[in-house]
């Protein structure tokens, strides 16, 4: 490469036709996300106006699924009912509140500490999932070997069948241990992030710690709790693996939630047809969540235009 | 009102020695400096008196009462940064208020006292602006009157014209010395600018790699610097260092420069409260020396060859090399030509003499 | 300020001190309890400490019908390498477009990427399904890790975009003028510069591939391509009630390179921010 005559080179590769440069370094991931994003959706659209099963065949019937959702299928209402419960309660008290109780928490003492205690409960998060199921239903094993009932025994208890008895509670309680470490990671580099001669001057102020965390640092991470809220909303609506692992669903679709049902209509019943309109309905939420999710982030900030044009 | 007193105080932020063992007290009504370099530990200082560090070892007393370990919002000081720190999500009215709001005082009276002290500091036009509409001159003002607001006994001001434009900083200057005479209350300002320092402070404690240089008036400080780094430091342009041998020969007291014979009164080196070495530096600043004029009774003569010339306006420094050395001038005189010989007589009552090991001065 | 004030401000001081860390302690104990009752149960025996419940590393197999532990490892390995591998590959192709290359729709295409990352994966695993049947893809590993590929790389695009950002404008001019190309400058400058960036998500993308369930519960129905996630599902079901110790013992195992990389990243497990949010 010669540094004597200094032009701006001739635009290559790519420049010459009309295809734009980016579309190569774009092309694996536009191939990927056609296959298993757009195409899938196509297919499940159609798929939700057939009563497919396991022999595969493309039977259209129209929109009898979503009728027979609708007015006909009890499981569909009480797995609804779940959703809302579980989704409200999870986000409230553990995805949102105690992510915040957490970072408040962490960031309020000793440095070292408070990163102790956070990387605590970024264990759950990290575990494999079937780990961290096989926790709980060793906790919650009905017979002497469960770990509650053990305790119990040594106490001269009798034992109780505890999933049978508080599905929903468990669910919620199992999948906020894990939830809860997303807002504690995002609410903490909030609260970090704001400057910190503002803090100080509060404090001089006369605030005590807690006006300062009331009146100062809440008004100044307004965005990011309402990021964190309808970003963890959405999750939850479709979370299930956890559900699945450890209730199942049971007892008897106490603690079934529409994601779950979704799965397995279609890989415990095979009806193929069904599921995929339970999961038209349920993108359908999932749409709006992620427009509100959308609405949220500021999009602008994050479209800088390229410095460097016409190549 | 309150008077402060900094016993021995050390910080250090794990192995780095941030500040090391300071010993400084303030009066009641004072107006001190503090006056250092970059990275000297002088915000340091200010950040332990106002309970943001907790001191490594060493004590803080407020009038005779120990506060290492009370945070800072009870220990009733104003805090201005260099920043400012307004609270963007609140009105200016509204950060002026907050400290107020915290003490829950009545509304009535809180009106009351944002509207003197708004009014102190011509900002009562402001009050329903967010500090993002103001400008930097005005966010200044209003971390000044959210300090004054709540009549703290202290007043702490970090590097608070370090962000003004120069003709503004002249006028805030003023205005904030003033201020402090009015209102009695105990200020220390920190900064790196000397000039701010010695036009703003009855007393400068000059601090360099966390310890303490001097603590002094500002003319003490110029006419009689204790080391090396505060005669450097101290005074625009800088005092010049030459280094030479001390002799004292049949009753004269003389410097040996390259050659040259500089005389010193034997009274000032009888002064002299250390033993002085046989090597020195000599330290003389550029407006006590006097270029090209008739020879003056007891001025010692240097002779040398015009370096660079940098006119101010009202006056040259120029800057003259004597074999390896070189010292600078200052003289109202505008012709000069590089190269030029030029005759340097020295103030022989402003020559200071400094030990090179232990930087002390000597004379 | 008096000598009562100050006293009674050290007592406030000391009180809420105790109610910050005793919260702490209190909310994160069980989660402690959790994970030492997964050691000592993975040693510990009818008598005492054992390595008794370690035996499937040895023996040929656990239970009639089970495949052999190694197999179902190298069948884990083999899944995270390959979603790490494709993923890094894909994800500093694009994340690059989105972060320096001038073309249409890159607004939409932005946001776009940004919906998709919160697009569950639930709604389209009936279709998927479908998909991977036709293309004879189903029972596969290669299966799997196409689509966990697929659907991990709106975020991990975010994430290397994001990593590029990062790199001055100005390097990548001064390369440009100094005459490479675009995709010379994209290959041998920016690239290595992003190398913190391609080794965090080339971890973070393996780490998840070797979690994977729910996709390989689904698609692959044959124990010969089990991967651990659903042995260990699978003896839980035999052993459940019965052997806490055998189930622990592979849970722990499963567990090693998660530990691993618990003890060796966390600095920087504190530092990871979730793509689409500016953070500290």
């Amino acid at each position: 490469m010669s540094r004597e005559t200094k032009t701006l080179p001739a635009p290559s590769l790519g420049r010459g036709g009309s295809i734009p440069l980016a579309f190569w370094f774009l092309l694996p991931v536009l191939i990927m996300v056609a296959f298993f994003f757009l195409l899938p959706a196509i297919i499940t659209v159609l798929l939700s106006l057939t009563d497919m099963n396991y022999t595969f065949n493309w039977n259209f019937i129209g929109l009898e699924n979503f009728k027979e959702i609708f007015w006909n299928d009890p499981i569909a209402r009480m797995t609804l009912i779940n959703t809302v419960i579980y989704v409200f309660f999870t986000l409230l008290f553990f995805n949102f509140g105690l992510g915040l109780l957490l970072a408040i928490t962490t960031t309020h003492m000793e440095e070292k500490a408070g990163r102790f205690f956070r990387l605590i409960w970024m264990l759950p998060r990290l575990t494999p999932s079937v780990v961290y199921a096989l926790l709980w239903l060793w906790i919650l094993d009905p017979t002497e070997a469960g770990i509650l009932n053990s305790i119990l025994k040594h106490f001269g208890l009798p034992t109780y069948n505890w999933i049978n008895m508080f599905p929903k509670t468990i669910i919620i309680i199992a999948n906020g241990f894990i939830g809860a470490s997303f807002g504690m990671v995002i609410f903490t580099a909030s609260i970090l992030s704001l400057p910190r001669d503002m803090i100080i001057a509060a404090k001089v102020d006369g605030a005590s710690e807690l006006k300062v965390i009331t009146r100062i640092i809440f008004p100044n991470i307004k965005w990011h709790l309402l990021f964190v809220s309808a970003y963890q909303m959405l999750s939850l609506l479709t979370s299930y693996e956890y559900i699945l692992l450890i209730t199942d669903g049971g007892p008897f679709y106490k603690s079934e939630v529409w994601a779950l049902y979704t799965y397995h209509t279609a890989f415990g019943d095979w009806e193929f047809g069904y599921a995929a309109a339970l999961s038209v309905i349920l993108s359908i939420a999932g749409f709006v969540a992620a427009l509100l999710y959308l609405k949220t982030v500021n999009i602008k900030a994050l479209l800088k235009k390229p410095k460097i044009e016409g190549i | 009102m309150a008077r402060i007193f900094l016993d021995r105080l050390t910080k250090k932020f794990g192995k780095v020695i941030a500040l090391s063992d300071l010993t400084l007290e303030v009066k009641d009504g004072e107006f001190i400096a503090i006056l250092g370099p970059s990275g000297s530990g002088k915000t340091t200082t200010l950040y332990l008196i106002a309970g943001v560090y907790k001191p490594t070892s060493g004590k803080i007393y407020f009038d005779d009462q120990v506060i290492n370990d009370i945070p800072p919002q009870y220990r009733n000081i104003g805090l201005v940064f260099q920043s400012y720190a307004l609270y963007p999500h609140m009105t200016v009215y509204d950060n002026i208020a907050f400290p107020l709001k915290l003490k829950k005082l009545p509304k009535e009276e809180i009106r009351k006292r944002i509207e003197k002290v708004a009014k102190m500091l011509h900002i009562d036009e402001l009050f329903s602006r967010k500090p993002n509409q103001i400008s930097g001159g005005q966010q200044q003002r209003v971390a000044l009157a959210r300090a004054l607001v709540k009549e703290p006994n202290i007043l702490l001001l970090d590097e608070p014209l370090s962000n003004l434009d120069a003709k503004l900083r002249v006028a805030t200057r003023g205005e904030i010395k003033r201020l402090q005479r009015e209102l009695g209350i105990t200020a220390i300002l920190v900064t790196h600018d000397q000039v701010e320092a010695m036009t703003m402070a009855e007393r400068i404690a000059v601090i360099h790699r966390g310890k303490l240089q001097q603590y002094s008036t500002p003319h003490d400080l110029y006419n009689n610097p204790e080391n090396l780094f505060v005669a450097g430091f101290i005074g625009n342009p800088p005092m010049n260092f030459l280094r030479g041998t001390f002799r004292i020969d049949s009753g004269k007291a003389e410097i040996i420069i390259n050659g040259s014979r500089i005389s010193i009164p034997l009274e000032r080196i009888n002064q002299a409260k250390l033993e002085i070495p046989e090597k020195v530096i000599m330290g003389i600043r550029p407006e006590e020396i006097a270029i090209n004029t008739s020879p003056r009774e007891g001025w010692p003569e240097l002779r040398g060859e015009i370096y660079v010339t940098e006119p101010l306006g009202k006056e040259t420094l120029i800057t003259v090399t004597i074999n390896e050395q070189r010292i600078s001038a200052l003289t109202p005189k505008e012709n000069w030509e590089i190269g030029e010989r030029v005759r340097l007589f020295l103030n022989p009552e402003r020559i200071h003499l400094f030990d090179p090991k232990t930087e002390k001065r000597l004379v | 300020m008096n000598e009562a004030e100050i006293k009674r401000i050290k007592r406030r001081i000391f009180w809420w001190n105790f109610i910050k860390y005793g919260f702490m302690i209190f909310i994160s104990a069980p989660i402690i309890l959790f994970y030492s009752w997964l050691f000592i149960g993975a040693f510990k025996g009818k008598h005492g400490f054992t390595l008794h419940n370690w035996r499937f590393l040895w023996e040929k197999t656990v239970l009639k019908g089970l495949p052999n532990i190694w197999g179902v490892t190298l069948n884990t390995l083999i899944l995270a390498g390959g979603v790490a591998l494709f993923t890094i590959l894909v994800a500093t192709l694009g994340g690059y477009a989105l972060s320096r290359l001038e073309f249409k729709g890159r607004g939409p295409l932005l946001g776009f990427t940004l919906a998709l990352h919160a697009f569950p994966s639930i709604t389209l695993l009936v279709a998927i399904f479908y998909i991977l049947r036709t293309l004879g893809l189903l029972n596969t590993l290669g299966g799997v890790i196409l689509v966990k590929v697929a659907l991990e790389l709106p975020f991990a695009t975010w994430v290397m975009k994001g990593f590029y950002d990062s790199i001055p404008w100005d390097i990548e001019i001064s390369a440009i003028v100094d005459g490479a190309s675009r995709f010379q400058t994209w290959f041998k400058v920016m690239l290595p510069l992003a190398k913190p960036g391609i080794g965090a998500l080339s971890i973070f993308s393996f780490l998840s591939g070797w979690s994977e369930f729910v996709f390989v519960y689904t698609f692959i129905l044959n124990e010969k391509a089990w991967t651990l996630s659903t042995y260990l599902k699978g003896i839980i079901g035999e052993f459940r009630f019965v052997d806490y110790g055998l189930l622990t013992a592979v849970s722990v195992f499963y567990m090693i390179p998660t530990l691993i990389f618990f003890i060796f990243a966390q600095k920087h497990l504190l530092k990871i921010t979730m793509g689409g949010v500016k953070g500290a």
